[in-house]
């Protein structure tokens, strides 16, 4: 390997070892400077509105941002919008959020035509059941809703094979502020997963107050619980922009060697 | 002609019918009847003396009605042809004679023979046939040209029985080097001298032979055995093409052999190849366009070379595209680096390699330790120095180096740049990233269609506008006509989706081609360039993906996926967009082999085009000759089948042009190569023992060195006679006959009236 470096040594011992450790970072200041503070970020994320949002979950979903910006370099935007789903404005945030803790009414035919255009289209739904009960009236509204959006496809648990478990933190449980399941479910058109639901409250585990303590305890695993959900929300906005990445990473040295072995190396 | 001998033969020729005999007979028996019973009261004598008169009357009657004919023959002994058969295929014209050809020592030996008549057996006429794949006449002084095919003995034997016709030879010279590649020669390889005993001839005369040519060891020839190149490539893949080398008669050494196409020398290798052994040469090439690529494998030709044709060898070899391999790098997620990488995925003839930058080196570290990240390192080196090359197209989507590395990128930049000059393809889409990289002051700058200044993002959308070359451009024509579709208005007069935010192109280069500008300010938004044998592409946005999500009316859902699609098959120059194709059967022919081929004509919107008037010819790339000519319409299915037995080594290009299709998609060619590798001078070498193997089966004589003396040649000659003349003269007509008739009747009257009846 032949580098050029106009760096100290440092920055190359420290790039040897994030690669050595399976890791590979953009050193501070490249992407916290102009390019950063220009004010429009290209990644925005919406709320859902369906009439029912609890507002104390809104500020769950602004350490999810703050999260994101921290760990990761995607260029987040931290103002949250909310949406309608009738309105053309949510084919702007291919990524919205569906939180409740309780239920809704039927959507009309034009918000399912919609949501359904949106999610073809490739958006994501990520939906966040709050009430802390197994068989909530959201979860209801929930299952209906998307049985209108996707007929034929079912909603089932994800899998620990998922992307979205090693999409950012390799995430060996899943968890919020409760942990009414121990999965997550999910519903496929193909090998996509458009929609992805919750029923442990994650928003309500990344919540804190003004002074910006956290806003809700979480049981039963305390401290633990709230990282693990502090890292599913990374992993799943993470998810929602690069998809299947991960996994074909894994396939990305099989197919290089291929390449060398058919010939496309350079010698 | 000898004195000849005459014989005399009486022949019947009959005047009458069968059935007129048998009438006659009958008429013939009443009338003796009658004779017999009005003589019944005539005294014995009588009565038999009419009646044999009677019977008398009716013989002559009928001899005469059998029409006896004397018939004259004349006989006569014939001279036989002394029959020569020369053969003038091309390995004749090898020059291994003491610098004399084959050919020309034979037309020398002819030549003598005129001049000194006494040299033929006695009795005997010469008569000379040259013979390859045909035979025919030569006359005695006449040139040899040793440019048949093949020789085929076999075939020439058969050739002159027929000319012969019922003449039989005193005996038969065959003049070759034996180098017999028909069925004859083909007996000889497989059994040896066994093998010919099913040609001994059926002209019943002896057949000797006369060898020529110098024995292997003496003949100096070297030769490209035979080049192995695949039937197909891949673009910008290598492809391994073998190629033997063999060689006689000269010192050891080596060799050098140089691999050309369109005349550039590509690569040059030495062989090193023993006395009468050979050797096999791999050659890599790696060619960076589709379609049909001509090379020319060629070596030095030593003083002395019997075969100079051999020593160089034209192949073809269509090149396609495989799976399109696709490298996209990003410095950071963004829902426009998801909508491509999503497209992408969902286009099986695409492998992509994606790599993104996921997070910052300022992490705060309480939410997990290293370990629990699931990270990947960045095989940048690999990528960009050693595994570049097996792309064919690059995608650096709001990318720099230098946002996860502290290092120059200016090695891989050059690297880059070299892979677009080598035929690759680079996409630069744009974003905050690609703004601050400063590409315009990189290596990366000499092969970008604009400079990229150093500039942040510039906010706002606004709508598109072509320029006049995007209003033709293959990227930006299908977008404008779903805008001017969607609208009712004229193509490139409707409103384009938007965009936006942009980056700042900067001056389109010289060599760049700007296809979209912002209707509003004009800044350059999508801009192109053809740089040495690659392409590159900028398009200052990161935004196109909300065309995909469909939330600009204008643009609908599909015109993310027709914009992208475009730009991937300009890129990689995919040419399966041609509306006419011309296939053929093969890339690489030998000269008599039938080439099969067919012109495939598609619409505009790629179904298939019938009953379309089009012209096929074929020409050599050096020669505005034209060898073929075909007009013809195509089939229900958009076909036009045609065949071609090339006749000469070397390239033909096999062009296809539509009547009714614009100038500019009308014409489409194919490239093959005619070789002469399997021929006759594949293996030229004299073959003395198949010539002695077919005299001793024809009971004749072989001669291998000197010329032969004819008039020692084992004959055969005949002692039958031949007829020269034949005289058939009637004699029922003659006068005597028709005098003895009313003679007998007058007398048989007479009597009967002297004996008292009527």
């Amino acid at each position: 390997m032949t580098l050029r470096f106009r760096s100290e040594r440092r920055t190359f011992l420290r790039l040897l070892g994030l690669g050595a450790s399976g890791l590979m970072a953009v050193p501070a200041g490249i992407f916290g400077g102009s390019a950063r503070a220009q004010g429009e970020r290209a990644v925005r994320i919406a709320l859902l509105d369906l009439g029912a949002l609890p507002e104390s979950r809104v500020s769950g979903v602004d350490a999810l941002v703050q999260e994101v910006i921290r760990n990761s370099s995607v260029a987040l935007s931290a103002t949250i919008s909310r949406v309608s789903p009738s309105s053309p404005s949510l084919f702007e945030y291919p990524f919205v959020i569906l939180v409740g803790d309780q239920g809704f009414p039927a959507v009309d035919r034009t918000v399912v035509d919609n949501l359904r255009l949106f999610l073809r289209g490739g958006g994501t739904l990520l939906i966040d059941d709050s009430s802390g009960l197994e068989d909530s009236a959201f979860d209801r509204s929930v299952r209906r809703l998307v049985a209108r959006l996707l007929p034929g496809q079912r909603m089932r648990p994800i899998g620990r094979e998922h992307a979205l478990y090693r999409s950012f933190f390799i995430l060996r449980r899943v968890a919020g502020r409760l942990v009414v399941k121990d999965h997550l479910s999910g519903v496929w058109t193909g090998d996509i997963t458009p929609v992805i639901y919750s029923q442990n409250d994650l928003l309500g585990a990344l919540a804190r107050t003004r002074s910006g303590d956290w806003r809700f305890d979480v049981v039963p695993g305390g401290t633990r619980q709230r990282t693990e959900a502090r890292k599913l929300g990374v992993n799943l906005l993470l998810f929602a922009l690069t998809g299947n990445y991960k996994l074909d990473a894994v396939h990305v040295d099989t197919l290089l060697k291929r390449m060398r072995r058919q010939g496309g190396y350079g010698r | 002609m000898s004195a000849g001998e005459s014989t005399t033969e009486l022949l019947f020729l009959p005047l009458l019918s069968p059935w007129a005999w048998v009438v006659l007979v009958v008429a013939g028996g009443a009338a003796v009847l009658l004779a017999w019973r009005s003589g019944a009261g005539l005294r014995p004598q009588r009565r038999h003396l009419l009646l044999g008169l009677r019977l008398l009357l009716l013989f002559v009657f009928a001899a005469v009605l059998t029409g006896p004919h004397r018939v004259e023959r004349r006989e006569h002994r014939e001279r036989q042809p002394l029959v020569i058969l020369v053969d003038e295929s091309r390995s004749m014209g090898i020059r291994d004679m003491d610098g004399a050809s084959r050919a020309e020592v034979v037309t020398g030996w002819i030549r003598d023979l005129r001049e000194a008549p006494d040299a033929l057996p006695e009795g005997v006429d010469l008569e000379l046939f040259a013979f390859s794949e045909d035979l025919r006449p030569l006359a005695v002084g006449g040139e040899l040209d040793a440019s048949g095919s093949d020789t085929d003995l076999s075939s020439a034997f058969l050739g002159l029985r027929e000319k012969l016709g019922d003449r039989r030879p005193a005996a038969v010279l065959v003049v070759s080097d034996g180098v017999d590649r028909g069925a004859l020669g083909r007996a000889f390889a497989a059994e040896g001298k066994e093998g010919l005993a099913p040609f001994r001839s059926e002209l019943g005369a002896p057949v000797s032979t006369w060898t020529l040519g110098a024995t292997k060891d003496a003949i100096v020839d070297l030769k490209i055995v035979d080049v192995h190149a695949p039937p197909f490539g891949f673009v910008r893949r290598p492809m391994e093409v073998e190629v033997d080398v063999a060689r006689s008669g000269l010192p050891e050494g080596p060799v050098r052999v140089q691999l050309r196409a369109e005349g550039q020398l590509l690569s040059s290798q030495d062989a090193f190849v023993g006395e009468g052994d050979s050797d096999t040469l791999t050659f890599e090439v790696r060619p960076d366009q589709v379609g049909f690529h001509t090379y020319e494998l060629s070596l030095p030709i030593p003083e002395g070379d019997v075969i100079e044709s051999n020593n160089r060898r034209e192949f073809t070899v269509k090149i396609v595209r495989d799976r399109t391999r696709v490298l996209q790098v990003s410095s950071r997620p963004s829902w426009d680096v998801k909508f491509l990488r999503r497209l992408l995925k969902t286009d099986p003839n695409i492998d992509l390699v994606s790599f993104f930058i996921l997070r910052t080196t300022d992490f705060e570290g309480e939410l997990a330790r290293r370990e629990e990240l699931s990270l990947i390192a960045f095989p940048y080196d690999e990528l960009f120095s050693q595994d570049l090359q097996g792309f064919d197209l690059v995608i650096f989507q709001n990318f720099w180096f230098g946002s996860f590395a502290g290092f120059s990128d200016t090695h891989y930049l050059q690297n880059v740049a070299d892979y677009v000059r080598e035929g690759g393809a680079l996409l630069m889409v744009g974003g905050d990233i690609t703004g601050e990289a400063g590409y315009g002051d990189s290596p990366l700058a000499s092969v970008l269609p604009s400079l990229l200044p150093r500039a942040g993002m510039t906010a706002g959308e606004g709508s598109l506008k072509p320029t006049e070359a995007g209003e033709r451009h293959p990227i930006t024509r299908g977008l404008l006509g779903r805008a001017g579709s969607r609208s009712g208005a004229s193509p490139g007069a409707s409103r384009l989706p938007t965009l936006g935010p942009y980056n700042d192109l900067g001056a389109v280069d010289a060599e760049g081609v700007s296809l979209l500008r912002r209707g509003d300010t004009g800044q350059d938004v999508l801009a192109v360039r053809d740089v040495g044998r690659g392409r590159s592409l900028v398009l200052a946005s990161e935004s196109s993906w909300r065309w995909a999500m469909g939330s600009d009316t204008v643009a609908g859902t599909d015109a993310y996926e027709e914009l992208w699609r475009s730009v991937l098959r300009w890129l990689v120059r995919d040419a399966e967009e041609r509306q006419v194709q011309v296939l053929t059967d093969a890339e690489n022919y030998e000269v008599g082999d039938p080439l099969s081929g067919q012109v495939r004509v598609l619409q505009t919107d790629y179904s298939p085009l019938a009953d379309a008037s089009l012209v096929l010819t074929a020409r050599s790339p050096s020669s505005p000759e034209v060898l073929l000519r075909l007009e013809g319409t195509t089939d229900s299915d958009g076909h036009f089948e045609f065949g071609y037995r090339p006749s000469e080594v070397g390239t033909l290009i096999l062009e296809a042009e539509v009547d009714v299709l614009a100038e500019s998609v009308a014409r489409a060619e194919a490239r093959v190569s005619v070789s002469d590798g399997r021929g006759e001078l594949a293996n030229p070498v004299p073959r003395p023992d198949l010539m002695e193997g077919l005299a001793a089966v024809n009971d004749g004589t072989a001669f291998s060195t000197e010329p032969p003396n004819l008039a020692k040649l084992p004959l055969k000659r005949r002692e039958d006679l031949r007829l020269s003349s034949e005289r058939a003269q009637p004699v029922w007509n003659h006068a005597f006959l028709l005098l003895l008739l009313v003679t007998l009747a007058s007398v048989e009257w007479i009597l009967r009236r002297r004996f008292g009846l009527r």
